[in-house]
């Protein structure tokens, strides 16, 4: 049952809902009319159409700090603010418990000596490139030379490095923006690009996606607490070819269920990881992975999907993570994909969007895990690009990189 | 500062919370095509002014090519233009878009009961439709009613002729992704040129249903709830019963025989006999190499110019009935809704069959390939 969207009410048995709202379809909910005229002066402004961006009124953000220290904003069960930081749309009906922490860091810097994907400068992507999937015809599936394969694994291999030693800086007290900050270090201490940045817009260099957060949370000052979940979105940009891949780790000791949620997904792309070989029809990955997830009583989200990568970031095949025949085409030796399920702890596959446009949350406010590999179809099979190093592959025909992560890197200080 | 209106200022009553089912409820999607000056816009100024009950949303769109539209975007962000109208439809523009901003300003304006979208006379609205059917994989909230296109009863042999003689040819390939054709301005032509006009439409696309009308004047109900995708379309069924298309083909024999030669895409259709669970396994290799490799099995002949702009059929397999819906190179089979199975039985249609429609695309050789490869 919902919780009472009621100001500095915790009712977790919200059964009334409001009528503006409804004819809205905002998803709103208070436990009694008492709490709802409390809330009404706060609430209304719900109805009323997004702000703008808060960089672009400074009055708003002021007022929206402001409201944040009278502890008198937001709407449901938020967290506490991090000192110095506020809630940039204190009345949006956010889903769970998380809020963003604003103001963000001051947008990080590319030396000249590091080659820019083509988006890198204005934000906007050739959308003739930008439109992969499977809208698009099959002939479109890149198949790379063995040369171009040779690449793509040193770039795969770097990009599981900086993934791991990110992954180690993660513990309670950190901010997602010092992460963000030491992700950018190192793609630029090994003159890569951090492919998330400015893609589309996107602000940062990695994304951090924590408890609820299905996708592509941005970093901000938010701290990192124990018994969080935290995904770590790894994509960069070097000799040519982009690397994409992403792991959800847990912040200090966290509880059983987010452990069950965790080996889950993980469990559900090494399935998938077994059947890649080519010939195989793409439409298979969502057989082996939905019914792994559905068994645990989860779900796999639908609206996010895996995809090729190599000379572009997101390019053909699209790859669906859930059950469903329209999916096209046989995986063929030479091409290479990203298979990321993201799994929400309900039966709730549903995604909602922050103000932002960018942080995807589980509808329902439930935690989300991913796990994200590069595959290459090989003769025999395929190789995981990506994998970690002590990887176990789950099928005699999965291989992964004879390279270590670590070889010829070059490492930066912990935070 | 300006001041609430008295509606925000009064705090209203709450509601009992409704369960979810109203959220999940997904509204089709109807992709409106046609060539210039065929009556589109007549039709819908007649959906947006007259009094018919629902709340359609038209979306006027030079969505264009489908390779220039963002097609997902993971950004959803959008602008839009946004026209209300009396009688509770909506107008809107929305550039570079698709379906998640369709989707986000659903939420915005509250849920329709139907979604029109109006497509440039110059596009091939196969890649559109075949956009928003796989859309319906990660945006539940729309799904693909079907594709409606409008012809001019007074024209449209002149178009055709004019498109086949040029490589664009925008006119066959709207009618050959429709679902459901609209004959307009059928009062300006003879009987017998609204005869050859029909024939023609067959030729093209044999599955279509065909509606005729005055001043784009019709009933909705040709236009939005379709279920294109979701069903098996009385014109596919009523084929498969019995030789009913190939006795008007021998009626109107000179017509039809010319116009699938003139226009360069037509329909074929390859008769099924009822499927061992095996058989249908087979089936669907040989809709992969097809559709996905363009490569037509057991037959020597090369299908490199083959192009498939969509594919129905209706199959039976050992008495459970399955439908194939395809739009270019994207295909389902699944098992047909319940009450078309019934509708199946009573019939005691047992047999099946399979409809491509396309460019360079041979009865004879489809037949051939399908039969070999089954084994039947």
């Amino acid at each position: 049952m919902a919780t009472c969207a009621g100001i500095n009410c915790a009712q977790g048995n919200a059964k009334m809902q409001c009528p503006k709202c409804k004819d809205l379809d905002i998803s709103s909910f208070f436990c009694g009319q008492d709490c709802f005229r409390k809330s009404w002066s706060t609430h209304k402004s719900v109805h009323t159409k997004p702000q703008a961006q808060p960089k672009d009124d400074m009055n708003l953000m002021k007022l929206a700090a402001a409201l944040q220290q009278s502890g008198s904003s937001g709407i449901g069960r938020g967290e506490p603010m991090e000192e110095g930081a506020y809630d940039p749309f204190p009345n949006f009906p956010y889903s769970g418990t998380l809020r963003p922490h604003y103001p963000l860091s001051a947008k990080s810097k590319v030396p000249d000596t590091v080659t820019l994907p083509d988006y890198a400068k204005d934000g906007t992507l050739n959308l003739l490139k930008a439109t992969y999937g499977l809208a698009k015809g099959l002939a479109s599936i890149k198949r790379l030379s063995s040369e171009e394969i040779d690449v793509m694994r040193r770039v795969c291999r770097l990009g599981r490095f900086v993934l791991q030693q990110t992954a180690k800086q993660i513990k309670p007290g950190v901010t997602t923006d010092q992460l963000d900050k030491y992700v950018h270090a190192l793609c630029m201490a090994n003159n890569s690009y951090p492919s998330p940045l400015n893609y589309h817009g996107f602000p940062k260099s990695v994304c951090t996606s924590i408890n609820e957060v299905i996708c592509h949370g941005i970093p901000d000052k938010r701290k990192l607490k124990e018994g969080d979940i935290i995904n770590l979105d790894i994509s960069l940009f070097k000799n040519g070819f982009h690397t994409d891949l992403n792991a959800t780790f847990p912040v200090g000791k966290i509880d059983a269920d987010s452990q069950k949620l965790i080996d889950t997904t993980r469990k559900s792309l090494d399935n998938a990881i077994k059947i890649c070989k080519p010939g195989t029809p793409f439409r298979n990955i969502g057989n082996e992975i939905q019914p792994t997830c559905d068994a645990e009583g989860f779900s796999v989200v639908k609206t996010y999907t895996g995809h090729g990568v190599g000379r572009e970031f997101h390019q053909s095949p699209t790859i669906l993570h859930h059950t469903n025949m329209r999916s096209k085409g046989e995986m063929k030796v030479g091409q290479i994909f990203t298979i990321e399920p993201m799994v929400n702890a309900s039966k709730s596959y549903h995604v909602e969007h922050w103000n932002d446009n960018w942080t995807a949350v589980t509808r329902d406010g439930v935690r989300s895990a991913q796990f994200e590999e590069a595959i290459l179809i090989t003769e025999n099979g395929c190789e995981v690009l990506t994998a970690a190093d002590d990887y176990v592959p789950p099928a005699e025909h999965v291989t992964i990189p004879s390279i270590k992560a670590d070889q010829d890197v070059v490492t930066i200080d912990d935070i | 500062m300006a001041g609430d209106s008295d509606y925000d200022t009064e705090i209203p009553e709450l509601i009992e919370a409704s369960d979810s089912a109203d959220q999940s409820k997904r509204v089709p999607l109807t992709i409106l095509t046609g060539y210039l000056g065929a009556g589109k816009s007549t039709l819908i100024s007649h959906i947006l002014t007259k009094k018919h009950g629902h709340r359609i949303a038209v979306i006027v769109n030079e969505f264009g090519d489908t390779a220039d539209i963002e097609r997902r975007a993971v950004n959803v962000g959008d602008q839009e233009e946004l026209l209300e109208l009396d009688n509770g439809c909506l107008c809107c523009s929305i550039r570079d878009a698709g379906v998640a901003a369709i989707a986000k300003m659903m939420r915005r304006k509250g849920k329709f009961d139907y979604i029109v979208l109006e497509t440039t006379g110059l596009a091939d609205p196969s890649g559109l439709a075949e956009m928003f059917w796989e859309n319906e994989l990660y945006i539940p909230d729309i799904y693909l009613d079907g594709v409606v296109c409008v012809v001019d009863a007074k024209n449209v042999l002149e178009q055709l002729d004019s498109d086949s003689r040029r490589s664009a040819n925008e006119c066959v390939r709207q009618i050959a992704s429709a679902d459901s054709v609209i004959i307009n301005k059928q009062d300006l032509v003879s009987e017998s040129a609204l005869a050859e006009v029909r024939d023609a439409l067959n030729a093209i696309n044999a599955t279509a249903a065909v509606h005729l009308t005055t001043y784009g004047v019709l009933d909705l109900s040709q236009v939005i709830n379709l279920n294109a995708y979701n069903s098996v379309s009385k014109e596919v069924k009523s084929n498969s019963s019995g030789n009913h298309d190939k006795h008007n083909h021998d009626d109107n024999h000179s017509h039809s025989h010319s116009n699938t030669h003139l226009f360069g895409i037509s329909s074929v259709q390859v008769p099924l006999p009822m499927l061992t669970q095996e058989q249908y396994g087979t089936l669907d290799k040989w809709l992969r190499s097809v559709l996905w490799e363009s490569t037509l099995p057991c037959v020597s002949t090369s299908s490199a110019d083959m192009e498939i702009l969509r594919s129905k059929g209706v199959v039976s397999v050992q008495g459970v009935v399955y439908i194939l819906q395809g739009v270019r190179d994207m295909y389902e089979l699944k098992a047909a809704p319940a009450e078309q199975t019934q509708t199946q039985a009573q019939t005691q249609i047992h047999k099946g069959k399979i409809v491509i429609i396309g460019k360079n695309v041979d009865e004879a050789l489809f037949t051939s390939s399908l039969t070999r490869f089954l084994g039947i």
